[in-house]
Formats: C-alpha cells, sequence, structure tokens
C-alpha cells in the first residue's frame, strides 16, 4: 500500500474538520429533545392488541410537551415496529440505544419479545419499562413495570372463583416463558386456596385447533377453567368452546384486557369469563377519572377499537418517567434511578399508584371484570390497592442492593410446595 | 364408546380443517405448479369480504359469497398482472407470491385496521352420548367432503376439466387442439384463489379476522399439498388430508397437541422421503410390494402342492 504524506495530510484535514464541525452538532443534542424510544408491534399477530398501547404512551407524550414538555425539552417518540417477531425487538432494542441513543426504552409484548428487548437494555445500562401485565419476579436495576403480577392477578382472582364455583381447576396456558410461569402460579395459587388442578395443557403459540382440548375439558368436568391464552390464534378457543357447549365458567389474566376479544367475537362467546384488572374501557362506567382517560383516548384517535390495559400501562410510564426526569434534574441514568427510587407516585386512570422502590413494580387497584351475556363488563369485585409483595418476600430490595435476576414461584419454599 | 366416538370427531375435525385449508392451494400448486405463498392471503381476503358484506346488512350467506368474490376478483388480478409471466419458473414464483403475500397482509392492516368483526356463527350444538359437538365443525366436515368430490365431478366430467387437465400436462398440443391455454391457466387460477376465499370466509365465522389471518394457514396448506403429489390432485389431497389427520388426531389425544404437529410434519417427511411424487405414488409401490410378496409366497405354496 503506497500512502503518500500529501494525501495522508488531506486525510487528517478533512478528519479534524468533520470533527470540529461534529462538535457543535452534539453540543446541541444535549440540548434537543428526550427521546422515549418506543418497540410496539403495529404489525403481525399481537398487532390488534398492541396499537392501543402506542396510543397510551403518545397521549402522554403530547400532554407532556403541551404542558411544556421535561426539564425544559421536548419529548421525542421514537416508535419501532416489533411486527411481532422477537428477532426484531432484539434488533430494534440495539438500533434505538446504540444509534438513536434514547433516554429510556419501552418494549415488548409478549414475554420473549420482553426480554429480547430487556437484555440489551440491561447490557447497556439503559433504563427499560414493561408496559403489560405478566408473569412478574423480575428484580432488576435497570428494569421497571406499570403492569400487574401474579400476586395482584392470580391469586386473588383464583381464590375468588374457588370460592365461588368449586375447587376444580383445569389450566390452559400458552406453551412459552409467560404462560408457563404463570401457569405454575395457577398451581401454587391453587394449592394455597385448597383447590385441585385436575388438567394443565400448554397449547403452542398459534395454534387454532381446540378440538382435543375441549374433549378433555368436557370429561374432566372441572369447576371453572383458567385461560392463558395469548394471540388471536389462541382466542379462536373460545368460539369453539362455545360451539362445543361448554359453559364452565373461566378466568384470564391475560383474554379481553389486552385483545378484547369481546368487542372482535360477537355475544355471548365470552359469557362469564371473569378477569382480574387494573384498567379496561368498561371501567369509565365505575371511575370518573378512568372516564376522563378514554375520552382522551378516544378525541386523539377516535378509529381505535378499544383502550385496554397497555393504554393505560404505557401511559402511566411516559408520566413516570417524566416526573423521575423533572426530580433528577436530568437524564442521567444513576440520576434518574434515584428518582425512581423515591416513591413515585401518579393518579393512573383506574385510581393512584406507587411505584414501589423495592422491587420497580406498581402498588394498584385491582377489580374484577365479569362478562355478561351480550358482552357488557360488570365489575364484581373490588379487591382495592394490591402490593407487588412477592419479590420484597424474597428478600429484594433493588433500592438498597442492585440485581439482575427473574426469582421463579419454585424458588418460594411456599409456593414450590404446591408444585409438581 | 364415548372415547371412540370423541376420538372420531376429532379426527373428522381435523380432516376438515387440513383439506380445507389447502383445496385452494392444491389448484394452484398441485395443478398449475404456481409456489403460491399467498394462499393464506387469499383466505384473509375472503374472511374480509364476507365480514365487510355481513356488516353491509347483507344475509351470512351472500356475505360469504361476496367474500368469494373478493377473493376471485384479486386472484384473478393477479394472475393478469404477476402470475402470467410465472408459469413453468418454480422459484420466480415463489419469490413474487411470497411479496404479494407481504403487500396483502400490510395493506389490509394499513388500509382497514387490525381487525374487523367475526361473523355470527349460527350453528348450534348437537349431543351424542352425553357429549357436546359443535355443528359448525360438523358442517366443516361435511363441506370439505362435498368440495371435494364437486372438484372431482369438475375436473372429470365438465368440458372446463378436461381442456384444464390437458393445458396442465401438455400445454402446446393443447393449444394446437384448440384450447385457448391463456384462458384456462387464468379460469384455473380463479378457482384456486375462489376456493381459497371460501375456506377464508367459512373459518372466518369462528376466528378473529385480522390481516394475519392467513399466515397461519398458508405452511399447513403446503405440507398437505406437498403430500398429495401432482399425479392426481383430488385423490392426493383426500388421501393425503387422511393420513396426516389421523397421525395428527392420534399424537393429539395420545399426548399432547405440540406432539400432534410435530408427528405430522415428521409423517410428512417420511411419506416425501420414500416417495418424493406424493402419497399416491407411496400408496401404489406399498400395492406393488404387497401383491409381489402374495405371489411369491403363493408361487412357494405351489411349489409346496407339487411336491407334495
Amino acid at each position: 500500500m503506497n500512502i503518500s504524506r500529501r494525501s495522508l495530510m488531506k486525510t487528517s484535514v478533512a478528519l479534524a474538520a468533520t470533527s470540529t464541525a461534529l462538535a457543535p452538532v452534539s453540543a446541541f443534542a444535549q440540548e434537543g429533545p428526550i427521546k422515549v424510544g418506543i418497540i410496539d408491534d403495529a404489525s403481525g399477530d399481537f398487532a390488534a392488541a398492541v396499537i392501543p398501547k402506542t396510543q397510551g404512551a403518545r397521549i402522554a407524550i403530547d400532554e407532556i410537551n403541551a404542558a411544556g414538555g421535561v426539564l425544559g425539552r421536548e419529548l421525542e417518540l421514537i416508535h419501532y415496529d416489533g411486527q411481532s417477531d422477537v428477532r426484531r425487538h432484539q434488533e430494534f432494542a440495539q438500533r434505538a440505544i446504540l444509534q438513536d441513543e434514547v433516554d429510556v426504552l419501552m418494549a415488548g409484548y409478549t414475554s420473549s419479545e420482553r426480554e429480547a428487548a430487556r437484555a440489551v437494555a440491561v447490557e447497556n445500562e439503559t433504563i427499560f419499562w414493561h408496559n403489560n401485565q405478566g408473569e412478574g419476579g423480575i428484580a432488576d436495576e435497570y428494569s421497571f413495570f406499570t403492569g400487574p403480577v401474579p400476586e395482584q392477578q392470580i391469586l386473588p382472582g383464583l381464590e375468588y372463583m374457588v370460592e365461588k364455583y368449586g375447587k376444580r381447576v383445569y389450566v390452559l396456558a400458552a406453551d412459552y416463558g409467560f404462560g408457563q410461569v404463570s401457569a405454575q402460579w395457577v398451581q401454587a395459587s391453587a394449592g394455597m386456596a385448597g383447590a385441585e388442578v385436575v388438567g394443565l395443557e400448554f397449547i403452542p403459540l398459534g395454534n387454532s385447533e381446540f378440538s382435543s382440548s375441549i374433549a378433555n375439558i368436557q370429561n374432566e368436568e372441572p369447576d371453572f377453567l383458567f385461560l392463558l391464552l395469548v394471540g388471536s390464534a389462541q382466542s379462536q378457543y373460545f368460539p369453539q368452546a362455545q360451539a362445543a357447549g361448554i359453559a364452565i365458567p373461566s378466568i384470564s389474566t391475560v383474554n379481553l384486557q389486552q385483545g378484547y376479544e369481546h368487542k372482535l367475537f360477537p355475544a355471548p362467546t365470552l359469557e362469564n369469563l371473569y378477569v382480574p384488572v387494573t384498567f379496561i374501557e368498561e371501567l369509565a362506567q365505575e371511575v370518573e377519572s378512568a372516564q376522563v382517560f378514554v375520552d382522551k383516548v378516544r378525541a386523539a384517535f377516535p378509529d381505535t377499537e378499544y383502550v385496554n390495559q397497555m393504554t393505560r400501562c404505557a401511559y402511566v410510564a411516559v408520566h413516570l418517567m417524566a416526573k423521575a426526569w423533572e426530580a433528577a434534574g436530568t437524564t442521567d441514568t444513576p440520576a434518574v434511578l434515584e428518582a425512581l427510587h423515591s416513591g413515585l407516585t401518579f393518579d393512573a386512570p383506574e385510581g393512584p399508584v406507587t411505584l414501589d422502590p423495592a422491587t420497580h413494580h406498581l402498588a394498584m387497584d385491582i377489580r374484577l371484570a365479569q362478562v355478561q351475556p351480550d358482552h357488557s363488563v360488570e365489575f364484581v369485585e373490588d379487591f382495592g390497592v394490591i402490593e407487588p409483595w412477592w419479590l420484597k418476600e424474597m428478600g429484594v430490595n433493588l433500592a438498597d442492593t442492585p440485581q439482575s435476576r427473574q426469582y421463579l414461584p419454585g424458588d418460594d419454599p411456599d409456593l414450590a410446595a404446591f408444585l409438581e | 364408546m364415548g372415547d371412540i366416538i370423541s376420538f372420531a370427531y376429532q379426527y373428522a375435525d381435523s380432516f376438515a380443517l387440513l383439506a380445507l385449508s389447502s383445496i385452494g392451494l392444491v389448484i394452484i400448486f398441485g395443478m398449475m405448479g404456481v409456489i403460491n405463498m399467498a394462499h393464506g392471503e387469499f383466505m384473509m381476503i375472503g374472511a374480509f369480504g364476507a365480514s365487510f358484506g355481513f356488516q353491509w346488512g347483507l344475509p351470512l350467506s351472500l356475505a360469504i359469497v361476496t367474500g368469494v368474490f373478493a377473493a376471485t376478483a384479486i386472484g384473478l388480478l393477479l394472475e393478469r398482472l404477476v402470475i402470467r409471466k410465472l408459469y413453468g419458473r418454480l422459484l420466480y414464483s415463489l419469490v413474487a407470491t411470497w411479496g404479494i403475500s407481504l403487500v396483502l397482509s400490510q395493506g389490509a392492516l394499513v388500509l382497514i385496521g387490525p381487525s374487523v368483526p367475526s361473523l355470527p356463527n349460527p350453528f348450534g350444538t348437537v349431543s351424542v352420548g352425553g357429549m357436546n359437538f359443535s355443528v359448525y365443525r360438523l358442517f366443516l366436515v361435511a363441506l370439505a367432503i362435498a368440495l371435494i368430490v364437486t372438484l372431482w365431478a369438475l375436473m372429470r366430467f365438465t368440458n372446463f376439466g378436461l381442456h384444464a387437465r390437458a393445458t396442465m400436462t401438455e400445454p402446446d398440443m393443447a393449444e394446437a387442439l384448440g384450447v385457448r391455454t391463456t384462458r384456462i391457466y387464468m379460469v384455473t387460477f380463479g378457482l384456486g384463489a375462489a376456493l381459497a376465499g371460501f375456506a377464508g370466509a367459512i373459518f372466518g365465522l369462528s376466528a378473529q379476522i385480522q390481516p394475519t389471518f392467513g399466515a397461519a394457514y398458508t405452511p399447513i396448506a403446503f405440507i398437505v399439498v406437498v403430500v398429495a403429489g401432482s399425479r392426481n390432485i383430488i385423490a392426493g389431497l383426500l388421501a393425503s388430508a387422511l393420513v396426516l389427520a389421523l397421525v395428527k388426531t392420534s399424537f393429539t389425544v395420545g399426548f399432547n397437541i405440540l406432539t400432534g404437529y410435530v408427528a405430522m410434519l415428521v409423517t410428512a417427511l417420511i411419506i416425501i422421503r420414500l416417495s418424493p411424487t406424493g402419497i399416491l405414488d407411496l400408496i401404489g409401490k406399498l400395492k406393488a410390494l404387497a401383491s409381489q410378496h402374495r405371489s411369491s409366497t403363493a408361487g412357494t405354496s405351489a411349489e409346496e402342492t407339487k411336491n407334495a
């Protein structure tokens, strides 16, 4: 290789010029907008459930910007379409953090999508939010959660069903991380409530044929069903069960509040389905602030199909982050983490929520919704504010001792006793 | 007894789903040799069309007809614009129709939205031996059988069927004999799209209708059609759906749903490995083997008699 001195000179001059030219730009970027990176599925199998989630984030960002932004800076939403694909979540998480340098990342509908994006965020010390209900148990310095966890949904919901309908429960769960861990929670909760799991089937994601499961349920004749079905393919269980004459009451921590199956299937397909919820659109019947929120969403997005749990979760997450940035006076991660550990509260659509510093989860109101024959929803029980207590019982206190792992029901001797 | 009825019901149900999912593709891929990756999207268009028809106030049957028309129209349009240029170019058709499938499902998401209301399901429940069964699912079984019989009659007894079979086997000779092969190609492709649209609209009675509605059916349809082979598409389809459904149902009942899928895929692999031209040739080979065995044993016994 022959590099002449002259060309070398030229190159270095050019390089110097570029770096001086870049310097003011990067200084300006510091004063530019605060970037909220969001990876939500706008296409693919989960799009119908996840599109309302992005709307919640947009509304929060518009509200905050209209009130003057955060630290005098505007919030900028950078949305990536996760395409209901785990690999896309990983790729976009890398792009958001390394290339677009987002100040916070909110991503993932399924637990597998969440983990793909979250791993990238944690590795790069970026604050991460997951904004729908999940299998719980994640204790991580950089990860925060706005959706309810098993001790807030499965435990109280199952107790209610056992008391009302009886002790024999049959479980259908999606066959991946969330479904498997949640099914363990159902087993443990059933054990604690003195009930018996008479059947447990894992359904592959994307499966839409339930004739064998339906036959098994008919043979077993349980008192109630616990459904953890994920995605539009699996939701075909509902019309098939109804067509086969199954009239057994059921409970779900996933269906209706995310995929609004009661709006998509004709009544009475989902009759007698119980769902423990933080928020669904019908909560507007009961709670004034929920009505205000629904009106806001519908005004901004007149074509929206349903204001679901995730609309609320994304909305709450953006507002809590804005509060943390304001309190920290900066977007630097250590200072923001400290602010997030200060016991932040926010008036969520369903009522006030508190961000628990020890677990990074929310203490929130939980109510039990019941689907009526005409697919309207009634709230049959108010569990009040439920703390995210389980991780604390496992000795987790993220405000004092940072760590990064997921606790499973089997790690808790009290729960493990009831697992097979 | 209850177990037997239940197994028979599940087997019939599984057969109907496999047969209906693949009946459009068996024409377009099995007969015409076009790898149609947009098969599921034709089904999606059928379901969307039916949902719109129903929302416009049409009775359910006419709403389903609307769905069939929509799928046929888009199928014919695509045949004119794209597919026509791809006959006999297998890999080109794979890439082109894959692109079409992405455009159709993403286009539906952008233009129509993430979902439309499902169709009402007018069928009830029937009780046999103390067990409840869905009349809708039994209707699917009857429909699958009726469609296969109709298709067979169409290909066997009508002028169109004769011309279509001639065009697919010897296009030049058919043309020389006065068959308008371009028209035959177009009508046959339209028929495949119509059947896919019909299956989609019927499945829409019991599913969420979304842009990704058809994606799950495409791979299943290909498995059934590849196993069916192209020698005699209708008998092949029947044999393929019957065998694969039997394997899938047995393993699902015996173990679980996942094992059912795996067993079905492994069976398909074994059949294709033993007989790349499809299940009918495999059955032929087995028959030949059996008769050879019979004749050889018959021969030995004849000798024995002679010796005695």
